[in-house]
């Protein structure tokens, strides 16, 4: 039998909205680095479907940008969309996440508004750095930091 | 604890030094000596390695926990941290939802510090009041659409 091990735990994130309904999110705080040593924590999704930790395109202030869109063109697959979206890729954006201090790309894209997440936490350089276990009937997301 | 001290943050009456040996000779373990720092409003941190940090970010004391327990042990310090921002702000989304329609929000310590109708602002606003750390989301004034492909609904 296969076992994995893992540290620490977080509860996806449960909200009561107008309708009487719950919805749930696996959300994770991160905290984005800029180059003079400031930091700001983010709400971002855990998204093991998003190839680059994707942040909403008006968050380009604190990447120290003029604008959204002077990065790195690409074409960006959605998971509701038909379409490919433009999304600009920016590299060496300094988070820490889970307590590690890593330097990853970043895209910029434009997305929906929601006040709980400003982005997606996406797999690389990041998902190498730890071990996930996604337990959706529990709603946790259990973390090793020595995957 | 076998770990040596390396750093001094003073306290009222009492120096992190003297905290740590007074903790460490009452036998406590690491979690219940990190629960003491909570209990007096010391922030601290461990590195992956395991040292703990205090406030000011000094090394407090080296190989204070083994690395695996590092995650485990940062959970008891996270009702510091800007991870429960997120849930300040989720339960009290509809509040703010009322007062801060359409604007961008900076949060620490379980209140809204800053506030503005775009990031730029804020984050001038953030710098000029020497605000460290800020939790940083916009609450939109539009209806948010909550069952998206990432969340599904249980009724």
């Amino acid at each position: 039998m296969l076992t994995k091990e893992f540290e620490s735990t977080f509860p996806f994130f449960s909200f009561l909205i107008g309708t009487g309904e719950t919805v749930s999110y696996p959300l994770v705080t991160v905290n984005l680095i800029q180059t003079g040593g400031s930091r700001f924590s983010l709400p971002l999704l855990f998204d093991t479907g998003a190839s680059v930790t994707s942040l909403r395109h008006d968050l380009y202030p604190l990447l120290g940008l003029s604008s959204w869109d002077v990065g790195t063109l690409q074409q960006s697959q959605t998971a509701g969309g038909e379409n490919p979206v433009d999304a600009y890729r920016y590299e060496g954006i300094t988070f820490e996440v889970f307590g590690k201090v890593l330097i990853c790309p970043v895209n910029l894209i434009k997305m929906p508004k929601n006040p709980l997440f400003m982005g997606l936490l996406g797999r690389d350089t990041i998902f190498q750095e730890f071990g996930f276990g996604f337990w959706e009937r529990a709603q946790e997301l259990h973390v090793t930091t020595n995957p | 604890m076998t770990g040596s001290l390396v750093g001094a943050y003073t306290i009222p009456e009492m120096t992190i030094e003297k905290l740590i040996e007074s903790v460490t000779i009452s036998g406590y373990s690491p979690e219940q000596m990190l629960k003491q720092f909570n209990a007096y409003g010391i922030e601290w941190h461990l590195t992956e390695k395991g040292d703990l940090l205090i406030k000011s970010w000094c090394i407090g004391a080296e190989n204070f926990v083994p690395a695996e327990h590092v995650m485990r042990l940062r959970e008891v310090g996270e009702k510091h941290g800007e991870a429960n921002a997120l849930e300040w702000v989720s339960k009290h989304l509809s509040e703010l939802r009322g007062e801060y329609p359409g604007k961008w929000i900076a949060v620490v310590d379980d209140q809204v510090a800053a506030a503005s109708d775009n990031l730029l602002a804020l984050m001038q606003q953030l710098h000029d009041q020497d605000i460290e750390r800020p939790f940083i989301t916009e609450i939109p004034a539009q209806p948010i659409v909550w069952t998206t492909t990432y969340a599904y609904k249980r009724i």
